[in-house]
This record gives structure tokens, sequence and C-alpha cells, in this order.
């Protein structure tokens, strides 16, 4: 049996989701989920980071704003730095933007409601880490959960992730189009969410860790968590 | 010591859901003609220090990377120096009864800047 693939899930104080994605993990016989606290500054020799959804801090001053200064997120910082595959979701999305480890920065949904459905997602690449297992233009539907899921960017990185490819996955309605309809939240461009240039770190809003298991609903986030184990073990 | 207020409100190419629904709002009141309304954050801050020079480019730092997110926020700030004697209001009043709630600045004050985790006895539950 080949190696186990290691995901450390970083906790901060008020995350919530966390126990969501060790479980989703824990159905992937060749996944090793555990859990990192955000004060220490030993990653534990992981293979993937996930940063999980929640409400880190409060969300206090800004979502994200605060979490990004943990100690911990130092360490994730290099750990990226050095080609490391890290996964942000929903609130590991804002803080890996806060921690400009992600271009971009994030507003309060645009209709000012909390939002809470099955989303329908395009993907947009195949050939990173986190969607090879994934067709090119498939249209996947995971839930969103979220107020602060605007997605924004300045023009000039708007123009380095259009030339870089950088987006991942965009918001579509169920036959794939890419319309403002189908925007629940206003993010420029449906961007749901992108890797930044080195393509080994991927934020995402909607929550993947949610749809690995029939009986919830949806299986659809299998393919990432899948994609993320190939590539692991591939490498050795 | 100086005596800071910042202001941080968002970049104006940015649209501000809250500040449109506000200015939808304000007819219904009966106050026609508002525009443009934008909401923001209005922090204060007490800072140690003597020189503005110094604690103005520390505030600078503050701002740009932690009270403000400069890719969505602008930010800008006034500090007024309340001279060397902690307690003292721009009034001249000094607090020094143990009865008021006010702080005064000194060896027993909690600098805002003190880390305080409220997660603290999570430490040993976390990792099982």
């Amino acid at each position: 049996m080949s190696g186990r693939v290691r995901f450390g899930v970083v906790v901060f104080p008020g995350s919530n989701c966390e126990y969501d994605a060790v479980h989703a993990l824990g159905t992937f016989p060749a996944a090793h989920p555990y859990y990192l606290w955000h004060k220490d500054h030993d990653l534990q020799d992981p293979d993937v980071v996930v940063l999980p959804g929640g409400f880190s801090y409060g969300d206090y001053l800004r979502t994200g704003a605060i979490a990004r200064f943990s100690p911990m997120m130092g360490e994730v910082a290099a750990f990226a730095a050095g080609g490391g595959l890290v996964l942000g979701i929903c609130n590991g999305f804002q803080i890996l933007t806060e921690a400009h480890l992600l271009h971009g920065a994030m507003l309060r949904n645009r209709g000012l409601k909390f939002i809470c459905h099955a989303q329908h997602l395009r993907v947009e690449r195949t050939d990173t880490p986190f969607t090879r297992r994934f067709e090119q233009g498939q249209v996947i539907q995971v839930p969103v959960n979220h107020n602060e899921g605007s997605w924004t960017a300045g023009a000039e990185s708007l123009q380095r992730i259009e030339d870089e490819r950088l987006v991942v996955f965009r918001y579509c309605d169920a036959e794939g189009n890419v319309t403002d309809a189908a925007n629940p939240n206003g993010a420029v461009d449906n961007v749901a969410g992108l890797v930044h240039e080195g393509g080994n770190v991927l934020g995402m809003m909607p929550h993947p860790e949610r749809v690995c298991e029939a009986i919830l609903g949806g299986t659809d986030g299998r393919a990432l968590f899948g994609s993320l184990i190939d590539t692991v073990l591939e490498r050795g | 010591m100086f005596k800071v207020s910042v202001y941080v409100t968002p970049k104006q190419a940015i649209l501000d859901p809250q500040g449109a629904t506000i200015e939808r709002a304000l007819p219904a009141l009966g106050f026609e003609g508002v525009e443009n309304i934008r909401v923001g954050r209005f922090i204060t801050l007490e800072v140690d220090g003597s020189e503005e020079d110094v604690v103005r480019r520390d505030v600078e730092d503050m701002c740009r990377r932690l009270l403000a997110n400069p890719i969505i926020e602008d930010y800008r700030f006034e500090l007024v120096d309340v001279g060397p004697f902690p307690g003292a209001g721009l009034g001249g009043e000094v607090l020094l009864s143990e009865d008021t709630p006010m702080h005064v600045a000194g060896e027993h004050a909690a600098s805002p800047w003190t880390a305080v985790d409220p997660y603290a006895h999570r430490e040993e539950k976390i990792g099982e």
C-alpha cells in the first residue's frame, strides 16, 4: 500500500469547519488528516495544508485579517513558497487573500445577505493539483455558506490573473453558463476559486468538504481531494 | 502619548452595498437628494511615544498591515499629542479615581497591542 497523504488542517479561534474537513478526508483511505493549532510553529510534515471555513477571530475588523498574523501562518507561507500544496476553503480563502498568498480581497456579498445554498461551479482549469480529476468545463455543485465572499482585485491583478489563467472555478448556472444571474455574491468575473502563480495554493469560497458523501447530497468534492492525493502519491 | 483616530473607508471604485442600501432607505424618512453614502470604520488608539514622526510612521504601518486592507480600503488618520502625563485628557482632566472605568495609561494599562487569546483554554483539546 502506498504512503499515507498527510493533510494538516489548521484551526484558528472561531474556525468551525475543521471537523468537517477532517471527516471528509477520512473517507479517503490514502489520506491521513490531522489538526494543527494556529499558535504552533510545526506543520508536522504535511503533504497538503488546509485552511478550513469558519469565522476566525469572529471576523473582527475584516474577515481573515487577524488570523493571517497567527504564528502558524508564517509556516504556511514558507510551505507555500517552497511549492507546498495549500487549500483554503471559505474563511481559509479569506485568510489567504489577507496574507497575500492569493490575489485580491473579499467584500461583503453585494446582496448583503448571508447565502447558503448548493451552487453550480464551472471548472476552468484541469491542469492543477486540485482539479486534475475533473473535466475541462465540467459543471459541479458545491455548497456556499458565506456573507463576505465577493472576491475582487485591482486592475493590475486582474490582468495578471487573466494572462496566467489563475481562475479555477467560476459561479455558473446548471448549464454551465457564467452569467451575472448565476453570480451569488457579486464576485468579479464570477470568480469562486483561484490559484496563485505557482499553482500550488488554491482558495475557494464553496465547501468541497461538504460534498464528499452521497448521503449529504452530493459527491462533487471528492474529485478535488482525490486530485490532491493523486498529485502527492505521484511525487512519491 | 498620542491619541489617534483612524478612518477606514471603502475605495470609491468599490461597490458599497451597505451604503447603497442606506441611500435607498433615506427617502422613506423624508430625506431626498442624498447620494454617495459610504460606510466605513472608525478606530481610536492611544499610542505611547513622544516623537510625532515615529508615532506617525508606526500608525501608518498599522493601517497598511492590519487596520485597513489597501486593496479595497482607503485610510487616513489624525493624531493628537496629549503630552507625557498619562490620563491627561484634552480638557486637562486627570483620572485618578479607582472607581472610574477608564485606564490611566501607565504600567497597569493593557496595551491594545497585547495579544490576548480568548481560546487559550482550547490548547489542550486541539490535536486529538
